[in-house]
């Protein structure tokens, strides 16, 4: 019985650490959070957001093209977002928001963003550009774009695909 | 009961005098020895962070602050990419209530901001509505402490920034030495 009680104050020392320690872990992940969020509004503040798009129409080095642009709007990280355009896509990235020309329509995304930045992507008319470059003009003799919306009803359903957007998103309109 | 609750106000004000009889005015309390005060700020008029020179002239019951901050910042984890940089100079004129140690402080003033943005790696610059040179209006709102013959000084204000079309409520606290 004894050894019992030993054993039952052993498993209550061992719960009250890791109660203590959930306990720790929750507010360092709360304190971090809320310096995250002071650190951006100061920054939004100061003018450290800015608006960024990832032409994905345009690739360079082998890269797939894609029918659509992704612009985020007010975010402190541009730069990143930039980076990772060219790095990860082969697209092309600039400042601002994306071109307005031959949009059908769009996705927001819902996904929220650590500095409360919105991303949206915008679907093409891409026929001029494949009428251009012909249909096979992806990597490897490849398709020019593996997928192309070409109506509003397409963008429709290519927004409510949860495949493609996890956290959702909602047709826009430019 | 009733008389020890008002009387904790005064007493934190610095009024023992008052017990005494005494008029408590500025003036009458001692002359202060340390008018020089430099402190650290978390987050307040400088937005993150700044270190600060106050000079108190007692006669005005007022102090003239400045202070410098510097921040930069990685954005972009890609090489050759430029960080986000903020310089921020808070320049505060403070009114301050109470006598000997213990303040309300109101105070107004500007803050000059300097925001140089984050670059990609390949040098494009993403610039904000806001970014480049900038000033705000500052104001403060707190209480302080400062020892009038000198010693550590501490105080906790509300500390708002305005600048065009945009107002932040802020808040921050400070520690340093009087001397």
């Amino acid at each position: 019985m004894e050894w019992r009680n030993g054993e039952s104050a052993l498993q209550l020392r061992t719960m009250r650490a890791r109660a203590w320690s959930l306990l720790a872990l929750a507010l360092t992940a709360a304190g971090c959070a809320t310096l995250g969020s002071i650190a951006v509004e100061a920054g939004d503040f100061a003018g450290a957001k800015a608006d960024a798009h990832c032409d994905r129409r345009y690739v360079t080095d082998g890269g797939q093209p894609a029918a659509f642009c992704q612009e985020v709007v007010a975010t402190v990280a541009a730069a990143e977002f930039a980076d990772d355009c060219r790095a990860k896509h082969q697209a092309m990235a600039a400042p601002g928001l994306c071109p307005r020309e031959r949009i059908i329509a769009g996705c927001k995304l819902l996904e929220k963003h650590d500095d409360q930045s919105v991303a949206w992507d915008w679907y093409y008319d891409v026929s001029e550009i494949v009428a251009e470059a012909g249909a096979f003009a992806g990597p490897d003799g490849g398709p020019t774009f593996e997928s192309r919306p070409r109506t509003l009803m397409d963008v429709a359903a290519t927004c409510a695909d949860v495949t493609r957007y996890e956290e959702g998103a909602e047709l826009a309109k430019p | 009961m009733t008389l020890a609750i008002f009387a904790a106000p005064l007493l934190l004000l610095g009024a023992p005098a008052a017990a005494t009889g005494e008029p408590v005015t500025p003036s009458a309390a001692s002359e202060r020895t340390a008018p020089n005060v430099v402190f650290a700020e978390a987050l307040g008029s400088a937005l993150l962070y700044s270190v600060n020179y106050e000079r108190i002239i007692d006669k005005w019951n007022i102090g003239l602050r400045g202070g410098v901050s510097y921040f930069t910042y990685a954005v972009s984890s890609y090489g050759a990419s430029g960080n986000l940089t903020l310089v921020t100079f808070p320049l505060l004129a403070s009114y301050y209530f109470g006598w000997r140690s213990h303040h309300l402080q109101l105070g107004l003033g500007a803050t000059i901001l300097y925001t140089k943005v984050a670059t990609d790696s390949q040098g494009t610059k993403f610039d904000g509505e806001r970014s480049g040179p900038g000033i705000a209006a500052i104001g403060v709102v707190g209480y302080r402490f400062i020892p009038r013959d000198g010693g550590v000084s501490f105080g906790l204000g509300f500390t708002p920034l305005v600048r065009t079309s945009r107002f932040l409520p802020w808040g921050g606290a400070n520690v340093g030495y009087a001397f």
